[in-house]
């Protein structure tokens, strides 16, 4: 399937749960809505590391200068609305915004230039559908998800606005703080995620794959 | 009207710069107001190991290395053989041999005839000074100039483009100087005898040329634009580096007058890191007129922000701040 397909076919899926809520709770059958709020981390994410070369009459380089360049690691606030259609299965979509510094490290220049770090404030959006899977139909509660979606970066004096798709796959577990009664529940969640984007922007990572973590407060209905 | 313009190219001989003319009272950069650019190679003289029809197969690989720049729209077309010479103002434009044993260290010069009204270019010649040893051989020759690369060089002014400081040099003991690297086709320093290394562009150079002549496709392409400060002061010359992390390139531009301002475009839409350079790398007087006073009393620094350019814009005014040495 096209990753254009892989959307769609969330969308669908998303639109799916939301005629199946209508009638989840008047069955009681586990269907229902969910509500999220938390963090997500993304770690410090190496995106380039390069020097300023230029070329020598043999046609070798001459380092004129170093750089590494990175996304500085961040907690983003992150908000999720899910539709359970059993006990065990849910699709959500999934909205999280945050802000990084993008730091360039300038060293070892050639004509004794101090090394510096230059920097700036990107801040990312994420939207995302996805489906997760408990383990358990009550109690603590381990799970896997995975959900793709937009990836937005807005850099500082909003000079530059880019776009590109990102994807996620995660485990973790739900732990149950009280319950509302017909296996509803308010609790927590803690999962970690492998995270991968496209490479349609003006810097990408080094790794494919970034590890991120999330917790969040969530509210059965 | 009609001026005539020199630039030579020396042989120890305009970030990419662009030429400019004063059109009624206003600067306009100075171009082709059309392509593709006719040219003629010039019959009336050769040089020991370079016939005609090398000469002409040697330019013509030049011509088509800047033509094939897929964000440009500049374009050449040979005209045929002519009995004249390079320098012979005929309203063609003419490259050939000529010997010039007086210019020491011009390896080639291009001369512009410009039509004042509208700062259009109306004819270029480029003349090699038959006075050097010459290559056309694949790999190069010890000992002689590949001609491709010194075309190369000379037909980026011949396009309009000036001279580009991304380079490193070294005095040598019998004056002048070596080059000791260079990032751009448009240093106005050649290589060595025998080097190859200058038949290719640089990203200085491609976007030099996406600037001047842009395909409607790299209309997303931004502009940096700022201006360079010492204790508060303005200052003229500046040679300032945009090094994009994402492809480890650079291109460059000066501060260009009397507000210190600075404007580097044809550049992808990204993060940039800047570093800011007094021009000790060649003589001035191969960038600026003697009448201008370029500062080269401040140390070379990197600016503590990342710039960002913007898709089909201008970054808007950065203060680059520099220090005196």
């Amino acid at each position: 399937m096209t990753r254009t397909g892989l959307t769609t076919a969330i969308a669908a899926l998303v639109l799916c749960a939301g005629a199946a809520t209508a009638s989840a709770q008047s069955t009681g059958s586990g269907r229902g809505l969910e509500v999220g709020v938390g963090a997500l981390w993304n770690g410090r994410t190496p995106l380039a590391s390069g020097n300023g070369t230029e070329t020598t009459s043999t046609g070798g380089a001459f380092n004129l200068f170093t750089t590494s360049t990175t996304l500085g690691a961040v907690a983003a606030g992150e908000v999720l609305v899910g539709w359970h259609l059993s006990h065990q299965f849910q699709v959500f979509v999934d909205g999280s915004y945050g802000r990084r510094q993008l730091r360039i490290e300038a060293a070892n220049d050639a004509e004794s230039a101090q090394p510096l770090t230059a920097t700036e404030q990107l801040e990312q959006f994420t939207i995302t559908g996805g489906a997760m899977w408990r383990f358990a139909r009550s109690g603590w509660s381990p799970f896997v998800r995975g959900e793709g979606g937009t990836l937005r970066q807005r850099h500082e004096d909003k000079t530059l606005v880019e776009s590109g798709r990102v994807f996620m796959v995660g485990a973790g577990v739900d732990v149950p703080l009280a319950s509302r009664g017909g296996g509803k529940a308010i609790g927590l969640r803690i999962d970690a995620r492998a995270v991968a984007r496209s490479k349609n922007f003006a810097l990408n990572p080094t790794k494919e794959i970034a590890p991120a973590a999330g917790v969040a407060l969530f509210i059965q209905f | 009207m009609l001026l005539l313009l020199t630039v030579p190219l020396s042989q120890s001989t305009f970030a990419y710069l662009k030429f400019g003319v004063r059109v009624g009272g206003r600067q306009v950069t100075l171009k082709w107001p059309q392509v593709p650019v006719r040219y003629l190679v010039s019959d009336s003289s050769s040089v020991p190991g370079v016939t005609v029809p090398d000469f002409q197969a040697a330019v013509a690989r030049a011509f088509e290395t800047w033509q094939a720049v897929p964000s440009s729209t500049i374009a050449y077309q040979f005209g045929g053989l002519t009995s004249a010479l390079p320098g012979d103002e005929d309203g063609a434009t003419t490259l050939g041999f000529r010997d010039r044993p007086d210019l020491d260290r011009v390896l080639a010069s291009t001369s512009f005839v410009i039509d004042t009204t509208t700062g259009g270019l109306v004819e270029a010649d480029i003349f090699f000074n038959s006075s050097f040893l010459w290559s056309v051989a694949q790999s190069g020759q010890t000992n002689r100039f590949d001609l491709q690369s010194i075309a190369l060089h000379e037909i980026g002014h011949l396009s309009g483009l000036g001279h580009s400081a991304l380079g490193e040099t070294e005095l040598r003991e019998g004056g002048g100087r070596r080059v000791v690297a260079s990032e751009a086709v448009m240093f106005p320093i050649a290589y060595a005898a025998g080097s190859i290394a200058g038949r290719t562009l640089k990203a200085d150079d491609i976007a030099g040329i996406t600037d001047l002549y842009p395909m409607s496709d790299a209309s997303d392409t931004g502009l940096i634009t700022g201006r360079v400060t010492k204790n508060g002061q303005p200052i003229f010359g500046a040679h300032v580096i945009a090094y994009d992390p994402s492809s480890s390139t650079m291109v460059a531009g000066f501060s260009l007058n009397a507000q210190g301002e600075f404007s580097i475009g044809g550049l992808s839409p990204g993060p940039r890191l800047l570093r800011i350079e007094p021009l000790d790398d060649a003589d001035v007087d191969s960038f600026f007129s003697a009448a201008q006073t370029v500062d080269l009393d401040f140390k070379v620094t990197f600016s503590d922000r990342v710039i960002v350019v913007p898709r089909s814009g201008t970054t808007g005014a950065i203060e680059l701040k520099v220090t005196p040495k």
